[in-house]
């Protein structure tokens, strides 16, 4: 009885101790990632020669990479008047697994008027 | 009135033993997961120290970066110790950049990121404020003789490069030499091997533009 007891809570306590690690582990990947998401966000959106496209990075060495979608918007004002040189910008960030197998972990939009920067 | 050996309660040497070896099995399985569990534990912290530092160190650059105006201008120096390369990357006219209450004197005029090679190898990066006759006397000497107040950021990193991107060619350089006018930086960062090297891309008005 005292060993059954024993181990539930040592097995238990392992568990705890593992999900904590983990949530930690997370935790740090999640803003590593956002901030590389932030990166290549920045560098797009920022270019001012950007155009209409959709490429994707190389994956790094820990099989992220990221999917960037650019699209011309055709915007009018409340005055019917055009909206000029407006792009919309998505990033994905895709993380690809050894087996080709990909999944989307995050992603960021804006809109963009390059002739700002 | 005496009892008979048979019925005499007592524990047999048979029973004692595996009671003992029960207790000892408790006891090592309790050490071993207190191990088990302190390293853990400890591993986890030192992970997140790092990444938090990391992090504060990005944060810092960035505001860095954001302080600057249409009066500041970037630059960037390099030079060749032995195969690796000193790097200084100078934020002119930037009196909020790295401000830690060092760079507050009117006569500050440049904040300059330092990545330093040291004897074993790795990186110290910190920030020297400089004025121009700092500046002056530092650029004699390559770089090599600073005298001027300087603040460690990071003590010991494998990696600290820059990269500046160039509009007119479309791609990142490793320099801004060649009269490059840029607004975007790129960062690459690793405190040491355990974690992968960070990239971060740092926009700033560019008054030299």
């Amino acid at each position: 009885m005292a060993m059954a007891l024993f181990a539930i809570a040592a097995v238990s306590l392992a568990e705890a101790l593992n999900v904590i690690s983990l949530t930690v582990t997370e935790t740090i990947e999640e803003s590593e990632l956002r901030e590389q998401l932030r990166a290549v966000m920045l560098e797009v959106s920022r270019d001012p020669n950007v155009t209409a496209e959709t490429r994707e990075t190389e994956a790094n060495e820990q099989g992220l990479a990221f999917r960037i979608d650019i699209e011309r918007l055709e915007l009018d004002n409340e005055k019917g008047d055009s909206l000029a040189n407006l792009f919309s910008v998505k990033v994905t960030a895709i993380r690809i697994q050894s087996g080709g197998r990909r999944e989307t972990l995050d992603s960021a939009s804006t809109i963009v008027n390059p002739a700002i920067f | 009135m005496t009892r008979s050996p048979q019925s005499r309660k007592a524990f047999t040497l048979l029973e004692m033993m595996l009671s003992v070896a029960v207790f000892v099995l408790l006891v090592t399985s309790a050490f071993s997961l207190v191990g088990a569990t302190t390293e853990l534990m400890s591993e986890v912290s030192e992970v997140q120290t790092q990444s938090a530092q990391r992090l504060r160190f990005v944060e810092a650059c960035r505001a860095a970066f954001e302080s600057l105006s249409a009066n500041s201008s970037v630059e960037f120096n390099y030079f060749d110790r032995g195969g690796r390369f000193d790097t200084y990357l100078s934020l002119v006219n930037a009196p909020e950049a790295f401000d830690f209450g060092l760079n507050l004197r009117d006569e500050i005029t440049r904040v300059v990121l330092a990545a330093e090679i040291q004897p074993g190898g790795f990186i110290r990066s910190g920030v020297y404020y400089m004025t121009d006759l700092d500046y002056e006397a530092a650029e004699k000497s390559d770089f090599q003789n600073i005298e001027a107040p300087f603040v460690v950021l990071i003590p010991r990193m494998r990696q600290l490069t820059w990269q500046f991107y160039d509009p007119q060619a479309r791609k990142w350089q490793q320099t801004l030499d060649g009269g490059i006018t840029t607004s975007l930086a790129e960062m690459t960062m690793q405190v040491d091997g355990s974690a992968p090297p960070l990239r971060t891309v740092f926009w700033h008005i560019d008054g030299s533009q």
